[in-house]
């Protein structure tokens, strides 16, 4: 089952500060941005039915939400494979 | 070898100009009713040409390499709208009074975009506004950015009560803010249109019903507001400009790659600029710089400035009058309506209605100038400009035979060149001043019952005496006064004069005769 895109309970301003936080750590020691945003969507221990998302457009199809999340960093200033 | 016909008088008068500029046909077959062409003219009666009226410097803003980027106007509730201007300064200014000479204008900020152009809507009694830098918020007092907006973002609409953002980093990707809250921005709101595809989202609009995506050459729409369920509405079309975009009555129009489209709803656009098509070549109009055109909409007409070949910045304005296209008899639709060309100071447009005013206002082009289009006046901006009209070539039925004309009747009123081109040739081949103006109200002395009471007419009948032999002949009108002139509108037992442009034309008919062939 799908939920609307707003239904789930992560704003830009969450992702902001996940972002502002993986760059205040270590660049030796911090994970991949990608793997980050994975563990605190984890954290935030939703439901399947939240964390998936119909991705709608011409093919839909479900997409975790730290996968759109991730395929979205460039509007945060982040370059993916960081 | 040359023959003489038999004699025969010829009395033709011209039908009105209701079918406006025509560059598409070849001149031969251009209508008795359009233009060859037609600059700084206006049809302000149906079939009738008038000069257009000027434009007028509002004051200046910034220093004096600042040019207008975009311009807006905030309504706002029981007080006066506020004009915001987006300079190429970076800054984004205000004023309470556009009215105002000169306008006075306040900061809101700086450190802006000193190349793209801000978009602005207003949601929730605030103007937010978009250049890739920031999404700023304004309440005509207090500013302040939406910093958990998405970053690049430059083309905003608001559709069902939602803000939707789009911009240049991501070429495909829609944002939606949350319902009825600019400020928020849920992480997973924002879909792909036609992700991949190569092309580039070049405007958002709405008519209301759908949020409509514009890339350069498809359309998509958004049906769902929540689940951004879209699909395709035109496969072949797409708008080059985000403030090309004008609603006016129950019609939207937009600019395309191909001309001026109007939106048909879930379906593809239909063209209706075809009269003047050439126009929308890369021979003639700059296709690089087309993301500029901006629109303006005023009463019952609106148009679209385009950069012309070899021009940064726009230079050509294309006028349209949807009202005035033929009535169909049996369904009662209306056609599309004539086209005419201005060349005007100013590259951006806001339309402005405050108390008791209805004006387009805007930036000029070469100049920290903000002007009002359109003014009483009949010089932009205190410089001449030149009004020229050439209508079809008429060969009063017979395309072999050479004629002779020796007076022409024109109908219309202030001060213009009479001019002729024969036989097809671009050249003039005879001018005549015809000066129709009327004279000033004075007191004067005479009989009771004889002659004229009252003021002088408006619009006059003059027999010209002319000296023409071709086998056919355009007329072409044109001008270079600075002064404004009047149109007479009968409201009732009132003659109400609006002010107008130096002179207009609403008919000229050609007496003569026909004489035979001539090599």
């Amino acid at each position: 089952m799908v939920v609307n895109p707003a239904d789930v309970p992560i704003t830009r301003e969450d992702v902001q500060n996940w972002v502002k936080k993986w760059k205040r750590m270590s660049k030796t020691k911090r994970p991949t941005i990608e793997d980050y945003i994975r563990q605190q969507v984890d954290k935030l221990e939703l439901s399947d039915e939240m964390v998936l998302k119909a991705h709608k457009g011409e093919d839909p199809k479900l997409t975790h939400a730290a996968d759109l999340i991730i395929d979205d960093l460039g509007s945060y200033g982040v370059g993916a494979g960081s | 070898m040359a023959q003489v016909a038999e004699l025969k008088e010829i009395t033709f008068p011209t039908q009105g100009w209701q079918g406006g500029i025509n560059i598409r046909d070849a001149p031969d077959q251009i209508a008795p009713n359009e233009l060859q062409t037609a600059e700084n003219v206006v049809y302000d009666n149906a079939g009738g040409i008038a000069k257009r009226k000027g434009s007028r410097n509002q004051g200046t803003f910034g220093a004096g390499g600042d040019r207008v980027l975009s311009c807006y106007t905030f309504y706002r509730p029981n007080q006066n709208p506020q004009v915001l201007i987006h300079t190429s300064a970076g800054a984004m200014l205000y004023t309470n009074d556009v009215t105002a000479t000169p306008i006075v204008w306040g900061s809101i900020t700086t450190g802006l975009s000193t190349t793209q152009p801000a978009s602005f809507e207003t949601e929730n009694s605030k103007c937010y506004f978009a250049e890739t830098t920031v999404l700023g918020q304004w309440d005509g007092t207090t500013y302040n950015t939406i910093g958990s907006a998405p970053a690049g973002i430059c083309y905003l609409r608001v559709w069902k009560d939602t803000m939707w953002a789009a911009g240049l980093s991501n070429p495909d990707r829609l944002y939606s803010a949350a319902a009825g809250d600019p400020t928020t921005w849920p992480a997973l709101n924002f879909v792909d249109i036609m992700h991949g595809d190569g092309d580039k989202l070049t405007c958002i609009a709405s008519d209301g019903l759908f949020l409509i995506c514009f890339k350069q050459h498809r359309t998509q729409v958004v049906s769902d507001p929540a689940l951004f369920t879209n699909h395709t509405a035109d496969f072949e079309k797409g708008c080059e400009s985000h403030f090309s975009v004008v609603h006016m009555e129950d019609k939207m129009y937009y600019l395309s790659r191909l001309g001026v489209c109007w939106w048909q709803g879930d379906a593809s656009s239909r063209l209706i600029s075809y009269k003047i098509d050439p126009l929308f070549t890369p021979d003639l109009l700059n296709l690089a710089n087309m993301s500029l055109a901006y629109a303006y909409q005023l009463s019952d007409r609106c148009a679209w400035a385009v950069p012309e070949i070899g021009q940064s910045m726009n230079t050509l304005v294309i006028e349209y009058y949807p009202r005035l296209g033929p009535i169909y008899q049996i369904s009662g639709n209306i056609g599309p309506g004539p086209w005419t060309f201005h060349r005007v100071p100013l590259t951006t447009f806001t339309t402005v209605r405050q108390g008791a005013t209805e004006a387009v206002y805007g930036g000029h082009g070469t100049a920290n100038k903000f002007m009002w289009l359109f003014s009483p006046d009949g010089t932009d901006d205190g410089a001449t400009f030149q009004s020229l009209a050439i209508s079809a070539s008429f060969n009063f039925g017979s395309p072999v035979y050479w004629k002779y004309f020796r007076r022409v009747t024109v109908v219309g009123r202030g001060k213009f060149n009479l001019q002729f081109k024969r036989n097809y040739g671009t050249g003039v081949y005879a001018t005549y001043v015809v000066d129709l103006r009327s004279s000033s109200l004075i007191w004067n002395s005479g009989n009771w019952n004889v002659g004229p009471w009252g003021p002088d007419s408006n619009l006059k009948r003059k027999l010209q005496s002319v000296d023409l032999h071709a086998v056919a002949l355009a007329i072409q009108i044109s001008d270079s006064e600075v002064n404004t002139g009047e149109q007479l509108i009968q409201v009732g037992s009132l003659g109400q004069e609006v002010t107008a442009g130096e002179w207009a034309v609403m008919e000229m008919s050609f007496d003569g005769f026909l004489l035979g062939i001539r090599e």
